[in-house]
């Protein structure tokens, strides 16, 4: 009976093995195929094709010419277009600078906050990111226009109207407040993630409320604080929405002058160009992030 | 002010919402005393020494430090260090500034800090280690940078909460003898919290048990072990056969005791028997003190109670032999006894009859658990 047992077993076994390591695909294989092959249709496709478009020579009237140029490149890197980018790293910048300064200190509450009350918290939190953007910028427009809820307070005080529309004040208004919730979940995850024990810690070995915050908080906290940044900086780079809606030429952006080439000059091959050399700005980014982290400069907490 | 106990806690209660975690708590500690708060996990004592560090507010009562209540200070206005149950240390700072953090705080001179942290790694023999970081350290060695950076700052208190927990039992008990030599050495009170009662015994000057939020008695490891006040105190101390008894009669220095409604005899006794209306009690014995006697045997000499048995079954330990005896024919309560005798090593049929020994002064009566 028992040596049956056991040669059917080794059947069985080597039956299993035949089966994970012969020509047919494995488990994992047969269940990363959808997504693989989502990403590669509907992403990695057009995305590649769409790039591979700024390396082409554009005809009349936008007409695609599939015959190979620098041109696009050497027109973006023009200098003309400097200042551009310089006024869209400029605005991100202090979009993500404003985001972290409102972020930190929602999400430092938020962490100390449980079970339904931070549901709500968080659900409130969302609410910008789940409203359609047309709705929440035309709020906006509602709220700074020349004859908007903030003018008509201001004349209620009798004070004189101020133009907020079309100024960078309003462009970064509108950054900030779509780019919020970016900014505070990685916090808010990060934050929640420290013991309560490291802070007690410190208390108990004589650090005031500043103190232990400084010390322990703050710097435990610092991994959510790059990965908040980098997810403010990076959509903000390519918005054009806020700077369309709520800005003026003055305040237009590298996101504008993409968009552009794709809806009015209908040059795709240029707008192509652009957006490749966004990413590849971008990508040099995060890849200088990733170093600084290989050097132990963010070590996570346990 | 100097005959002042260190610390004193004076009618300390908390609650948790509707949960009632501590109530009328009374205790003191003695400067340089090794003070122990034992009860199993949700008894209160962890409450007890987070209230005394001032992680918690006690909802009332005080907390008299050096005879001046502090309940309502933080604690980072307390002259008392906590060394954590998971250690807490930070991870973002080297062995050397996790030690160094309260001192640094303080703002004392570089030297003495250098000075002082290099004494205090040597004290937990980790000198070597200023430089590493602390996540990659074991658990034995988190514990002791733990200790050294709570007991760098010199404070006149220390509160340890279940600090060698996650250990292994080797190692926990070469820790056990380490703390101890510490403690001595530098002569700081501890507060232990722990739910582990050999811990407990081999450690502190004063031990004191904890149950559903009360003292159920305070006293040396000796007094606890071996003059329990009630019957989770036996029970939770060491193991204890418990059996319900009633007070029949208590005459002149002598109680008539009926156990488990069944058996009865005479137990010369000199206090009163602490038992309720309806003379309702406990009556604990610890099981190396049943001496097991086979038919052929000589009874014990000395004062004691024999009582008939039935061997029904045997447990052989290495050094020590399990036995399961039935007194009892009605109740199916079986009483244990453990034998360092080797006779009892060969094994006798279970069924064998055999006679119970019991030293009267080995028979605990206590207060009966509380009805619910």
């Amino acid at each position: 009976m028992e040596p049956d047992l056991v040669r059917r077993q080794g059947a069985l076994d080597r039956g299993l093995s035949w089966l994970i390591r012969g020509q047919r695909p494995s488990a994992s294989h047969i269940l990363l195929a959808p997504a693989t092959l989502w990403l590669l249709a509907f992403l990695i496709l057009p995305v590649a094709s769409l790039l591979s478009l700024g390396f082409t020579h554009r005809g009349p009237y936008g007409a695609f010419e599939w015959v190979f140029t620098w041109d696009n490149f050497r027109r973006a890197l023009d200098l003309k277009y400097l200042p551009i980018l310089i006024r869209t790293v400029c605005y991100s910048g202090a979009t993500t600078a404003l985001c972290l300064v409102l972020g930190y200190p929602l999400a430092y509450f938020l962490s100390f906050q449980a079970g339904k009350r931070r549901d709500l918290y968080l659900a409130l939190l969302m609410i910008p990111f789940w409203t359609s953007w047309l709705v929440a910028i035309y709020s906006w427009i509602i709220i700074l226009g020349r004859e908007g809820l903030l003018n008509g307070l201001l004349r209620a005080l009798g004070l004189p109207p101020i133009a907020f529309l079309g100024t960078s004040f309003s462009v970064i208004l509108g950054l900030v407040y779509f780019y919020l919730p970016f900014m505070v979940l990685p916090l808010y995850a990060s934050l929640e993630k420290i013991p309560r024990s490291y802070v007690e810690a410190a208390h108990d070995l004589g650090a005031g409320n500043v103190e232990a915050f400084l010390k322990v908080t703050l710097p435990l906290s610092l991994p959510g604080v790059l990965a908040g940044c980098i997810l403010t900086f990076i959509p903000c780079m390519g918005d054009f929405l806020c700077a369309d809606f709520l800005g003026s030429p003055r305040t237009y952006l590298v996101g504008n002058l993409i968009q552009n080439q794709f809806l009015m000059a209908q040059d795709w091959q240029f707008g192509s160009a652009l957006t490749s050399l966004l990413l590849v700005f971008l990508i040099t980014g995060l890849y200088a992030r990733h170093r600084f982290e290989e050097q132990g400069l963010f070590e996570e907490s346990e | 002010m100097s005959d002042a106990p260190l610390l004193e806690l004076i009618g300390v209660a908390k609650s948790f919402g509707a949960a009632k975690v501590l109530s009328g708590i009374n205790l003191t500690v003695g400067h340089g005393e090794f003070l122990t708060l034992l009860g199993p996990s949700g008894c209160g004592k962890t409450t007890t020494l987070r209230i005394i560090a001032g992680f918690e507010r006690p909802d009332s009562g005080k907390v008299l430090l050096r005879g001046r209540d502090v309940a309502g200070l933080p604690p980072y206005k307390r002259d008392v260090h906590t060394v954590f149950q998971h250690y807490a240390l930070f991870p973002h700072y080297s062995v050397f500034e996790n030690v160094a953090f309260g001192l640094r705080i303080r703002r004392l001179p570089e030297a003495e800090i250098q000075a002082r942290v290099t004494e205090a790694l040597a004290l937990v023999k980790l000198a070597g280690f200023a430089d590493r970081r602390t996540t990659a350290l074991s658990g034995g060695q988190m514990q002791r940078i733990a200790l050294a950076r709570a007991i760098v700052g010199r404070p006149s208190l220390l509160l340890l909460d279940e600090p060698l927990g996650a250990l292994d039992l080797k190692l926990r008990r070469d820790m056990q003898l380490e703390l101890k030599a510490i403690q001595r050495r530098l002569g700081i009170a501890f507060v232990y919290v722990t739910h582990d009662q050999d811990e407990a015994m081999a450690m502190s000057d004063r031990i004191i048990v904890f149950h559903q939020g009360r003292i159920e008695q305070t006293g040396t490891p000796a007094e606890v072990y071996h003059r329990p006040r009630t019957s989770f105190v036996a029970d939770f101390m060491g193991s204890a056969n418990i059996l319900s008894a009633r007070l029949l009669r208590s005459y002149e220095g002598c109680a008539r005791i009926r156990v488990e409604d069944e058996v009865e005899f005479d137990l010369p006794r000199e206090e009163a028997p602490p038992a309720l209306h309806g003379g309702e009690l406990c009556l604990a014995v610890r099981p190396e003190r049943i001496h097991v006697r086979y038919e052929e045997e000589l009874p014990l000499r000395g004062d004691c109670v024999s009582l008939p048995a039935v061997l029904t079954d045997t447990v052989n330990l290495g050094d020590e032999t399990q036995m399961f005896l039935s007194l009892f024919k009605k109740s199916a309560k079986t009483v244990v006894a453990a034998s360092m005798d080797a006779r009892h090593q060969t094994e006798r049929q279970d069924g064998t009859p055999v006679w119970v020994d019991i030293r009267w002064k080995d028979i605990l009566l206590l207060e009966p658990p509380p009805v619910g």
